[in-house]
């Protein structure tokens, strides 16, 4: 054994479906002084051990002859944040693989071991993998802590160093600047990466969220296009996404929907097939949104990849092409695989409703309608999938009232979204009542907006607090709406700025506002502005009286 | 490929592995650290081999492809002096420059098997220098690694065939890292005072 062993304290886990190579990987593992070491043969059981005990190494093969493989255990870890922050995942890969794999991952994984692996190798990135998780140890503990601004300060720090980690603190300072609305800022981060090293991914990936978040869609277009048509970013996920973005921002939704279709065909993932056939339903193309769809359902079926989501908009898009009988069976055969739980069972009840309607049996749709809108009773307004099914379902039952006030529910719950818009007029259209879309958008919206406009006019009068009280009155009425939540940030930023004050509690309601609006609207143009408002109002007090800023929680 | 050259790649594979085999079946009668040792140390060089083959031949038509990351050099250059098949008692002495940059954009990986085979061509011919080198030239990160054997031109002294399959590999990595348009390069000169001297350039 050895002496001066760095690597003792380690827990590690190796996820292999073969007996074999668990074993060899435990004994390269104990060579490189790695005492405790768990096994798991499946991504399924990898994730009940990762989920009871905190592991600082995980050594998992790309295969794993099941369902789910090593790069979605990965992802799904990640996606709901159950790997421990100082937990290293080295993904295991044949030579034959590891191109593809690479350029072509949604997540980064901290290493890539190719086969044969030996001990050398898994000491050697260890090694480098905790040396760079040191040294970047001050921004990522910032992070962790939701302080971007100190996360700034430390990435800034480690660039005055300018040692070997030295890029990667640039690529920090660039995502933490965008994080806190600095776009331009940001833009020069991102140029100076790729002065440094033309043709960087993550640089020129940067670039394209700066342009985005400044609004400018035609350059994060022609960059987006550049990178996809080179031989290292053609397969890059991030820039599909981002070219899609910046054609919807231009008003180009069949073009956006091509991307998604090339992206999803490049990675034939459940995700990205998801995310393709959610853009084709929303653009109408529901040719495309079924088959999507369809994949992503049975593609994910006994998988962790899998969501219950994905059988309700299959039906859906069923329901609307016309083929009532095939939802049908799809929900039965859903409903079979056992229980989804509540609000599961009240969509798939509006949508058989849907079906059943247009099968030529009014009873029974009628009776499946009720039993859905039953459940609805006491819910808030939401602008989401779940209730334009249930508006779809009463309309499909002669309930037209209930139908007209659930799409104005939905409406109103973020009055300015043009899609939630879109997919009103196509439901009225699709029964029958296409021509009273206008009337209904704008009468759901106008009433909000006369609200809205009141405030404002408070707040143009002087009275600011009254103008605040009746703008966050409407937020608790409709939590989710994007305008009326940058209304109270930048309100609540102006009363600061009026009252000369740091009040806490009203600049930690500022940042909650943000950190909402970042979910609802990710990398959108006007939240950068509004995060950039929040940093000159604080500048600006900071600079008049003698306060120090209050650090974020 | 052609047939010529999987007759000798096989050739070739097939000598080593029979010396490997004669080593484990005189283990097996007779165990004894040292010779297990040189035992690992051969089949770690058959494994480089076949793993040279593989990144040569088995990367389809789209060719190598090399996966630039921001690599500490001096670091890297420590890290092939502990390599699994450097032949027991082989000479090796490390020469960085002073000021070699913290990063460089490289796939290490790759690099690493470059200037593995590169070492094992140096090891053939070596009486008994090798030196491995690293600096800046031209606006890229150059790789050295010279030996003071009878030069360039000079008959393989070891009984082992070469088939040039190092000097070809050592290319293709070279060639798979660019920097916009300029692409990397290698070299074989003769060395100053006698021997041969071989670099491999990166943009």
């Amino acid at each position: 054994m050895r002496v001066d062993n760095p690597f003792a304290g380690i827990e590690a886990l190796v996820v292999d479906d073969m007996a074999t190579q668990q074993t060899t990987l435990r004994s390269q593992l104990h060579m490189v002084g790695i005492e405790h070491v768990d096994a798991a043969s499946s991504a399924e059981e990898a994730l009940r051990q990762i989920r009871n005990k905190r592991f600082q190494l995980i050594l998992c093969d790309y295969n794993l002859n099941s369902k789910t493989d090593g790069q979605q255990l990965f992802e799904y870890l990640r996606d709901h944040k159950i790997l421990a922050p100082d937990c290293l995942f080295f993904m295991i890969t044949a030579e034959s693989h590891y191109a593809a794999v690479a350029s072509a991952s949604e997540q980064v994984p901290d290493a890539y071991l190719l086969k044969p692996i030996t001990a050398g190798d898994i000491e050697e990135r260890l090694k480098t993998q905790l040396e760079k998780r040191q040294a970047l140890l001050p921004i990522t503990k910032a992070i962790a802590k939701e302080d971007p601004n100190a996360a700034l300060a430390a990435a800034e720090e480690l660039l005055a160093r300018k040692d070997r980690w030295y890029m990667q603190a640039l690529q920090y300072k660039g995502q933490l600047q965008l994080q806190l609305g600095m776009v331009d800022e940001a833009k020069l981060s991102y140029q100076q990466a790729l002065q440094l090293r033309p043709g960087l991914l993550w640089a020129q990936i940067g670039l394209m969220r700066a342009h985005k978040a400044a609004g400018a869609f035609e350059a994060c277009r022609n960059l987006a296009q550049e990178v996809l048509a080179s031989r290292e970013g053609a397969k890059c996920l991030a820039a599909h996404d981002l070219l899609a973005e910046a054609l919807e921002g231009l008003g180009d939704t069949a073009a956006a929907l091509e991307v998604m279709k090339q992206a999803a065909q490049a990675v034939p993932s459940t995700r990205r097939q998801r995310l393709m056939a959610e853009t084709a339903y929303r653009s109408g193309d529901l040719g495309a949104a079924k088959q999507a769809y369809a994949r992503a359902y049975k593609g994910s079926q006994g998988s962790l990849m899998g969501q219950p989501q994905d059988a309700l908009a299959l039906a859906q898009s069923l329901v609307e092409l016309g083929e009532s009988q095939e939802a049908l069976t799809l929900l039965t055969e859903a409903h079979a695989r056992g229980t989804r739980g509540a609000a599961f069972d009240q969509v798939a009840l509006a949508i058989k409703a849907q079906a059943l309607a247009a099968a030529g049996e009014p009873e029974r749709a009628k009776a499946a309608a009720q039993q859905a809108l039953d459940m609805q009773a006491g819910a808030g307004s939401k602008g989401d999938f779940a209730t334009l099914a249930l508006a779809r379902a009463a309309l499909a039952t002669g309930q037209n009232e209930r139908g007209l006030e659930l799409m104005r529910q939905a409406l109103c719950a973020d009055h300015e979204n043009k899609r939630m818009q879109q997919l009103v007029a196509r439901a009225l259209q699709d029964h029958g009542q296409g021509e009273e879309a206008e009337a209904l958008i704008a009468s759901a919206t106008q009433s909000l907006k006369t609200r809205l406009f009141e405030a404002k006019r408070l707040l143009r009068s002087g009275k600011l607090d009254e103008a605040l009280e009746a703008i966050e009155a409407e937020l608790r009425e409709y939590p989710e709406n994007t305008t009326v939540l940058l209304e109270c940030a930048q309100m609540n930023c102006m009363w600061l700025r009026l009252n000369k004050s740091l009040d806490a509690i009203r600049l930690d309601r500022v940042r909650d506002y943000l950190a909402r609006l970042e979910t609802l609207l990710p990398g959108h143009e006007r939240v950068a502005q509004m995060r950039r408002y929040l940093r000159e109002t604080l500048a600006a007090l900071q600079r008049d009286g003698n306060f120090s800023i209050s650090r974020e929680k | 490929m052609n047939r010529e050259l999987v007759a000798l790649l096989a050739h070739d594979l097939k000598n080593q592995l029979g010396q490997l085999e004669a080593e484990l079946a005189g283990l097996s009668l007779q165990p004894e650290a040292a010779r297990a040792q040189r035992a690992h140390q051969h089949c770690a060089q058959l494994r480089q081999r076949l793993v040279a083959y593989l990144t040569l031949y088995g990367g389809g038509a789209q060719g190598l492809r090399a996966q630039l990351e921001d690599e500490a050099p001096a670091e890297f250059l420590r890290t092939l002096e502990r390599i699994a098949s450097r032949p027991e008692g082989a000479p090796l002495r490390l020469c960085p420059a002073a000021e070699l940059p913290p990063f460089w954009y490289f796939d290490a990986r790759l690099v690493r098997l470059a200037l593995e085979a590169a070492l094992h061509n140096a090891w053939r011919f070596a009486r008994s220098e090798v030196s491995l080198g690293a600096r800046m030239q031209g606006g890229g990160l150059l790789f050295t690694v010279e030996d003071d054997g009878p030069g360039l031109g000079s008959q393989d002294p070891s009984a082992q065939s070469s088939t040039g399959l190092g000097m070809q590999l050592c290319a293709t990595v070279a060639r798979a890292h660019r920097r916009d348009a300029v692409r990397g390069r290698v070299d074989l000169l003769p060395r100053e005072g006698g021997g041969t001297r071989f670099e491999l350039w990166l943009p």
